[in-house]
């Protein structure tokens, strides 16, 4: 999908983002601050901002349909959950479509009988979301529409349209101001910051200048590699990251793929060679640069091959541990 | 008797005339009235809420004024159809039409205003053409208030007297509405069948408000309700 999206108007800040994302990534993660412009750049890309200037094309055809998911669910309130999709379906391409795969997909089977008006916001974010994939376009854009929904389930959701878009070649732009969301599942992330994309790309490198060049938190970085043969005993992936053993929790993972969204803070770091610690990850790796960001605190940027992480210590511990670049430490944290 | 059941008759016609012509210029009127954003927009406004505040006699008056044949409303008419305007059955109609109108525009004003935009705007998004999206989102969504404007108008229309006696007269069979001929009663000393007129009126209008009031109920709730 590329795009290039342009909108002026008086009494609104200025939208200015061009973009293209490779053909291999199904879901994009849009994320900024609030304000940036997200849902303005959302709609101007929906065709719904009637002053910009807007060009979109899919891999799958020049125009492109697109479907918005606002943050309200919008579904329509005199049909039921069920007229609302079959509406949704009488305007796609392939009218004859099976309702099931979407309802599946969005974990709403069993809500086809209710009045719309009767769910609860997150039920009914599920059934916009299906009713969204009923129409059938070739680009979905989800405003912040899952925001409702139990973490759980909203996982579940997006690992499921991850998987169906990948299948018919979809594309999913999938905004939040929850990046720690996005950075687990997108295949690639943009951040818009004032009205202009900032970064767009590879998830680790969005993440990078997320956490080095903006105020923006929190600090996270990617770790991502090959599953490994799980350990029967316990519900974790065990996946290989620059030939070091990690666990991830089993629900952020896609088949062979694992990838682990680590929080800065959560981050320790030391110079001993046995783990005697209830953290469960031990990442060897080497510190590259420190960055003073308060009287308090200090961010690490450590490095193992390709893969960089970030941990935010106090000056009292670097000082404790003598802690300077080009130092061989070992980070240790949580698995999640 | 007869008489009365005449006035009935013509005062049913009267009512369902004008509030069908009504519904038809109030919806496209009240839709854009929602949607128009401009300095004169509260005068616009105003005009329409008149007959709210304005005694009817007063617009009775300047209807009288208008319909006559020395005006061009009036004198236009007489060469289009034969007739005078004033003191006939369609001259009651164009009264009953502008008095009535507040009561027919403002529900459903109302009714498109707190209509989201992103209903329409995800109507348009899955495919819904313009007489699609009226037909089955707008007209279903704002539909409790396109009953109350029907009821209103309805009821209003049924009760109008000084715009009758205005432009109308005392005509029967033309222009005597069941309020004149109440009116007439009244004047005559003939309380009996006076008495008769009212309270059917009473019955007759407390059921309809009744009903329009159970109507908008049931829908309000269905907005509202979270029992499934």
């Amino acid at each position: 999908m590329e795009f290039k999206v342009r909108l002026n108007t008086q009494g609104r800040p200025p939208l200015e983002a061009t973009a293209a994302f490779s053909a291999q990534s199904v879901l994009l993660g849009l994320t900024g601050p609030s304000g940036a412009g997200k849902t303005t750049l959302l709609r101007a890309l929906a065709g719904l901002e009637k002053c910009a200037q807007v060009n979109v094309s899919s891999y799958r055809r020049s125009s492109p349909r697109i479907m918005m998911v606002f943050s309200e669910p919008c579904l329509f309130p005199h049909l039921s959950v069920e007229e609302n999709l079959i509406l949704a379906r009488q305007y796609s391409a392939d009218s004859g479509a099976s309702l099931t795969t979407y309802t599946a997909l969005c974990h709403c089977e069993h809500l086809l009988g209710r009045a719309a008006v009767s769910l609860s916001s997150g039920e009914a974010q599920r059934v916009a979301l299906a009713r969204a994939l009923a129409s059938q376009p070739d680009i979905l854009l989800i405003d912040e529409g899952m925001g409702a929904i139990d973490s759980a389930t909203r996982r579940a959701i997006i690992s499921g349209l991850k998987q169906y878009a990948t299948k018919t070649q979809l594309q999913v732009v999938l905004v939040s101001h929850d990046i720690s969301d996005l950075a687990l599942y997108a295949d690639e992330l943009a951040l818009l910051e004032a009205g202009s994309l900032v970064c767009a790309g590879q998830v680790a490198r969005v993440l990078g200048h997320y956490a080095t060049e903006t105020s923006l938190v929190p600090c996270l970085s990617l770790l991502e590699g090959k599953a490994t043969d799980p350990d029967p005993r316990y519900p974790y992936h065990r996946f290989l990251c620059e030939g070091q053993v990690l666990y991830a929790h089993s629900r952020a993972s896609f088949e062979e793929h694992v990838r682990l969204v680590v929080d800065a803070r959560q981050v320790s770091l030391d110079k001993m060679d046995v783990n005697q610690s209830t953290l469960v990850n031990a990442f060897a790796c080497q510190i590259v640069s420190m960055d003073t960001l308060s009287d308090a605190e200090l961010r690490v940027t450590l490095r193992q091959g390709d893969t960089t992480l970030y941990a935010i210590i106090s000056h009292l511990s670097r000082d404790r541990l003598g802690l300077t670049a080009g130092d061989a430490v070992t980070a240790r944290f949580k698995l999640c | 008797m007869s008489g009365d059941w005449t006035a009935i008759w013509l005062t049913l016609k009267l009512a369902v005339i004008s509030s069908l012509i009504l519904m038809i210029i109030a919806t496209p009127l009240a839709w854009w009235l929602a949607k128009w954003q401009h300095p004169a927009k509260p005068i616009v406004q105003a005009v329409i809420a008149l007959p709210l505040v304005l005694p009817p006699t007063v617009l009775g008056f300047y209807l009288l004024l208008a319909f006559s044949p020395q005006s061009w409303l009036g004198s236009g008419w007489e060469s289009l159809t034969g007739g005078q305007l004033a003191f006939s059955f369609a001259g009651l109609v164009i009264g009953s039409v502008i008095y009535s109108l507040p009561f027919a525009v403002q529900p459903l004003y109302a009714g498109f205003v707190q209509l989201d935009i992103k209903y329409l705007e995800t109507a348009g998004m899955l495919g819904l053409s313009r007489t699609a999206q009226i037909r089955r989102v707008i007209l279903p969504m704002v539909k409790p208030h396109i009953i109350t404007a029907l009821g209103l108008a309805f009821a209003h229309t049924l009760g109008e007297f000084g715009v009758v006696l205005m432009i109308g007269g005392n005509i029967p069979g033309e222009t005597q509405v069941l309020s004149i001929s109440l009116y007439d009663h009244v004047e005559s000393l003939n309380y009996g069948q006076a008495h008769q007129l009212a309270i059917g009126l009473l019955i007759f209008s407390l059921i309809l408000m009744s009903l329009l009031y159970r109507l908008n109920r049931k829908g309000r709730d269905a907005w509202n309700s979270r029992s499934g």
